[in-house]
């Protein structure tokens, strides 16, 4: 279980985020929204170490302050997904595997039901180069799952896609998020993609917490059809 | 068709003066080489070739230029991490201060060193006066700039990102330099120690001041071959050879640079404060300062001692033409000369620089297009490896003709600097034209804007200040070039560095001292143009 409390972020002495209690259940989605530059994203990357922040952030009661990023056992996606572009999507993949050297076969097998499970089966030879934006976001979430992490942090990960992609991977990301019972934290401005992937929300502006609550009464109130993915256009 | 013309127009005179005074001089150089009391005889070169005393110039040069880019490439990039990426108060001023060694002239940078190294000089125990190993630190002092430039650009706009990436996944600091950040620094890496490799090898005032006789690369061998023993042949076979081998590094350094610019596309990541982790980096940095500032302060001292008291002495005898009739000028009169001949080259060099840049970074329709600039950009990168010595002294036999015969004219030792500089200029103005968005020439054209516009308006503000600076860089480069100028300075009109030289190759405390008061004197002057040019905060500047 993830708990913030008292949590506050500062650039160059000029607070950014200020005093934010949250707490995140083990195999919950919780949706961080809010408009941009409302310190969402850094309160992500605040949680995955990458920025110094005052008060307490600690996993299942223990304080994660001066644990590095690299031992928080967290895994980070990017907006634009940060794949390495001189890697194969395979090796991209097995790149966390690597780090905690898992043997060659053991690697291979876990890539493919990794892409397999982001549906790109097939895709572990091509560079990320050659994949459209939404191919080379489910490779970043295959590389994410692959730490098998205790907490997935998904900065944005579908707004560099167009609407309507955008709408289908948010069912598929809620689909495989369930599948694998993996605790998140997802960070959006996108109520619909909210509503469709997380069981919970924390409202942000200016750096402190509006509003926060459960998703599920608020579905209940949406008439039917209004979160199914829409239609692609022809291309 | 009428933007071909124009470009063909806007190069014309660039290659000309390429063509009249480099490519002439140091093919009239080659020529000589294959040809023995005028008939033409390729076997000779092969002959001299394997001389032992060239094969020993030869070795000592690969070897010397090898160990020196390696220490330069070793203490260059944590140098370039800590004042690129991290933020600490003086971390500005350090960056340009160890900038400052690379424009430095060659005679002075082996004046401090001797006077460092020798016996009774604050390093003197180290037993190195006179030996490889003070050429190996002259050469490093000379070019970690370059590396510290090149790879700072680099990394200073590499984006944070994928390596916070890879730290989410789990990676430590080291594996995350070895997978993520060592590949995107790699080619401006592999690229800048190329350039040092080149620059090492083709070091001429260092090798002569530190080196004496005892020790000779191939380029101080071209000058004693040439000068001392006026055996032509054997100077223009090892021409050759240094020709090939820096044509096939030029190539090679291009393709790495063309692989990722740095410069082109700048993202400037927020440099943070220092953590403990960077204790190593910062540990080279501090080094690096010490070493390159120790040769330095001991010159200023060295000028201001004499006789165990300190004294100005040496000083007031720069306005002085000297007691043994040894300087026809005074030094003082030689420094006017030396800024004069500077500003000319420097003149000259941005005004070619400027038209072969604006020529090589058009965008070109057809491959053949785009080949033609490939090679005229290479062309003009020839003068940064090819022997100075060679330039200054092909000028020398070539021009002797009408209608060319210019080897008493005046302006010929600032074009040799001009043709010096050249590739300087060049590689700080073509990576910011480059990174000019093609698109805001077209929005302005598809607003009405003519071309002369266009240039107005899109190209001049961001040319501005990186013009300034590559004069400036220009500018110290000609005062300091000795190489050439040493073949083409006529005796009446030395430049200072000439006039170093000579008051060096002279017995006598007086003499010495001189050349001690007038290597700080021309230390002081270049290093104040780059402290200033720096301030432009121009990213291409030094890096290649």
């Amino acid at each position: 279980m993830l708990m913030l409390k008292g949590v506050g972020v500062a650039y160059e002495g000029r607070p950014f985020v200020h005093d934010l209690d949250l707490e995140v259940a083990d195999g919950e989605v919780l949706a961080l929204l809010g408009p941009s530059g409302s310190g969402k994203s850094t309160v992500l990357r605040a949680i995955a170490g990458l920025e110094p922040a005052t008060g307490a952030i600690a996993w299942d009661g223990r304080s994660l302050a001066g644990v590095p990023t690299h031992r928080r056992g967290f895994a980070l996606m990017f907006q634009d997904g940060q794949l390495f572009p001189h890697l194969t999507v395979a090796a991209n993949v097995a790149y966390p595997l690597r780090l905690r050297g898992m043997g060659r076969n053991a690697r291979r097998s876990r890539v493919d039901e990794l892409l397999e499970l982001v549906g790109l089966a097939g895709y572990g030879d091509r560079l990320p180069a050659t994949l459209s934006g939404g191919q080379r976001q489910r490779v970043a979430l295959a590389r994410a799952l692959a730490v098998e992490p205790r907490l997935l942090l998904l900065d944005e990960p579908l707004s560099a896609l167009d609407a309507a992609l955008r709408s289908r991977l948010a069912h598929d990301l809620r689909a495989i998020l369930t599948e694998s019972r993996t605790t998140a934290v997802l960070v959006t401005h996108d109520q619909r993609e909210a509503l469709v992937v997380a069981d919970r929300f924390a409202l942000l502006d200016d750096g402190r917490l509006v509003r926060a609550g459960d998703l599920a009464p608020i579905r209940a109130t949406i008439p039917d059809g209004y979160l199914d993915p829409l239609p692609e256009l022809e291309q | 068709m009428r933007r071909r013309a124009a470009l063909a127009g806007l190069a014309v005179v660039p290659v000309a003066v390429l063509l009249v005074f480099f490519v002439v001089p140091v093919s009239g150089m080659v020529e000589r080489g294959f040809r023995t009391d005028g008939h033409w005889d390729p076997v000779g070169v092969l002959d001299v070739l394997g001389r032992d005393y060239v094969r020993r110039a030869i070795w000592f040069t690969v070897w010397t230029s090898a160990s020196a880019t390696a220490i330069s490439v070793a203490l260059g990039l944590p140098a370039a991490y800590a004042l690129y990426r991290l933020t600490f108060p003086g971390g500005r001023l350090l960056r340009a201060a160890l900038l400052v060694p690379f424009v430095l002239p060659t005679v002075v940078v082996g004046v401090a060193f001797r006077e460092l190294l020798r016996a009774g000089g604050p390093l003197g125990f180290l037993g190195l006066d006179g030996t490889p190993g003070a050429i190996l630190a002259g050469m490093v002092f000379f070019n970690v700039a370059v590396v510290i430039r090149a790879v700072g650009a680099a990394w200073e706009s590499l984006d944070r990102r994928p390596a916070e990436a890879a730290a989410a996944l789990g990676a430590p600091p080291f594996r995350v330099f070895r997978t993520v950040t060592w590949p995107a620094l790699r080619p401006a890496v592999i690229s800048s120690a190329s350039v040092v490799f080149l620059f090492c090898a083709s070091a001429f005032g260092i090798v002569l001041t530190l080196g004496g006789l005892r020790y000779s690369s191939v380029e101080t061998q071209i000058y004693l071959l040439t000068t001392d023993l006026l055996d032509l042949q054997g100077a223009s076979a090892l021409s050759i050879v240094q020709l090939l081998a820096v044509t096939v590094l030029l190539v090679l350094a291009a393709r790495l640079r063309r692989v990722a610019d740095p410069t082109a596309a700048r993202s400037v990541a927020r440099p943070r404060r220092p953590l403990v982790s960077d204790a190593p980096a910062l540990a080279v940095t501090a080094l690096l300062v010490v070493l390159v500032a120790l040769p330095l302060a001991t010159l200023l001292v060295g000028s201001l001692r004499v006789d165990g008291g300190w004294s100005l002495a040496d000083y007031h005898r720069l306005a002085s033409p000297g007691a043994d009739d040894l300087l026809v000028v005074p030094v003082l009169q030689s420094l006017w000369i030396s800024l004069r001949t500077a500003l000319g080259a420097m003149a000259l060099s941005l005004t070619l620089g400027l038209s072969i840049s604006l020529v090589v970074t058009r965008r070109m329709g057809t491959r053949g297009e785009r080949r033609v600039l490939a090679v005229l950009d290479g062309l003009f990168m020839l003068p940064l490896g090819v022997s100075a010595v060679t330039l200054g002294f092909g000028l020398l036999v070539t021009l002797d003709r009408a209608p060319f015969d210019f080897r008493s004219a005046p302006w010929l030792v600032a074009v040799a600097q001009a043709l010096v500089a050249l590739p300087l200029v060049v590689r700080t103005l073509a990576p910011v034209l480059l990174g000019i968005d093609d698109r805001q020439r077209q929005a302005a054209a598809s607003l009405g804007a003519g071309p002369l516009r266009r240039a107005l308006v899109v190209d001049v503000p961001v040319m501005a200040r990186p013009l300034l600076a590559a004069a400036g860089f220009a500018f110290a480069t000609s005062l300091g070039e000795f190489g050439a100028t040493s073949f083409l300075a006529r005796p009446e009109s030395p430049t200072l560095p000439v006039v170093i030289y000579r008051l060096l190759g002279r017995p006598g405390a007086d003499n010495y001292g001189t050349a001690l008061a007038a290597s700080v004197v021309l230390a002081a002057v270049t290093a104040l143009v780059v402290l200033l040019v720096d301030r432009l905060r121009v990213p291409s500047l030094g890096a290649f």
